[in-house]
């Protein structure tokens, strides 16, 4: 359990702070409804981190600790919103990791993992129905 | 040596009643956080309620909107912090509970169209909201529970008491067979 822990601090080239990197006020899922959306960060933190890490085989961090509070459509977008726009569930469970440092933030990581199985299972779903229907 | 046994004895007396009052201090400390708790889930699950059953369809009414989703915000904020307060102080077998239960009320509460303006009511969250927050106070009730004294031990002996046998009744069988 050790060396795995100390493998994954090996691989991990990025580690995201939302409150110091985006913002300690994150806002609502759309762009276009307020600034500090969950888009925004997905578009311009997120999804390029990731995108270096399944190019690197390494491991990106986001770390949810630190800010005001967050809304449950930004953590639905931010990170279910990455299978939603092309990452497979395969490679974003392989290559991001969510952490809650603090007992706050620790139902808000639930939030997020939530979200992006509940996304998986309405693909899975979908792409079934569509099989079904050809 | 009289008096130095009464010294003693009065010395112990002293000691457990302080160790006793400071257990019992962080003890009514923990409850009135949990009460805390509780009173505000319930008064987000009425500011929820109010905020889902409004219509903002039209898109005219954006002070109000941007209001009553400042308020959510806070409240699930003081939710947060609340709960983070108490959350070190559970057991560790309840908190998967708590947290998932938690997490499935924000979802109701700030998730969907949550600040999205021109947003229709939501009954669907009307609906599930209260009952939501009700699971997730006993949730936290039972996890804070948890945490007194011998509670297991006390859960036993209650589940023992209210055992029944599921093994067929001898006698009644026995007279079956005659």
């Amino acid at each position: 359990m050790e060396a795995q822990a100390l493998m994954d601090v090996l691989m991990t080239d990025r580690t995201i702070f939302i409150s110091r990197e985006f913002s300690q006020f994150p806002g609502p899922r759309y762009e276009v409804h307020g600034p500090d959306s969950g888009e925004l960060f997905r578009i311009n933190i997120l999804a390029p981190a990731l995108t270096k890490a399944i190019e690197d085989s390494s491991i990106v961090t986001v770390v949810l600790d630190e800010v005001a509070g967050y809304g449950s459509s930004f953590l639905d977008e931010a990170f279910a919103g990455l299978l939603r726009n092309g990452f497979s569930y395969e490679n974003v469970m392989s290559h991001l990791r969510i952490e809650a440092r603090t007992n706050r933030f620790q139902h808000h990581k639930v939030t997020a993992l939530k979200y992006i199985e509940e996304e998986r299972k309405r693909q899975a779903k979908a792409s079934t129905s569509q099989v079904m229907h050809s | 040596m009289l008096l130095l046994s009464g010294l003693f004895g009065a010395f112990l007396g002293a000691t457990v009643t302080l160790f006793f009052n400071l257990w019992k201090h962080s003890r009514d400390e923990f409850d009135k956080r949990c009460d805390d708790l509780c009173k505000i889930v319930s008064d987000s699950a009425a500011l929820g309620v109010a905020y889902w059953s409004d219509d903002f369809s039209s898109g005219k009414e954006t002070v109000k909107f941007a209001v009553a989703e400042a308020h959510i915000k806070g409240i699930q904020s003081l939710i947060d912090g609340t709960y983070a307060d108490i959350r070190e102080s559970l057991h560790k077998l309840a908190l998967d509970n708590t947290d998932e239960v938690l997490s499935d009320y924000t979802s109701l509460l700030t998730g969907g169209e949550f600040s999205e303006p021109g947003r229709p009511t939501s009954p669907d969250r009307v609906s599930k909201i209260p009952p939501q927050a009700s699971n997730f106070i006993i949730a936290v009730r039972r996890a804070s529970r948890s945490t007194m004294p011998y509670y297991r031990v006390r859960q036993h002996i209650r589940s023992n008491r209210a055992r029944v046998l599921d093994m067929p009744d001898c006698k009644q069988t026995n007279a079956n067979d005659v």
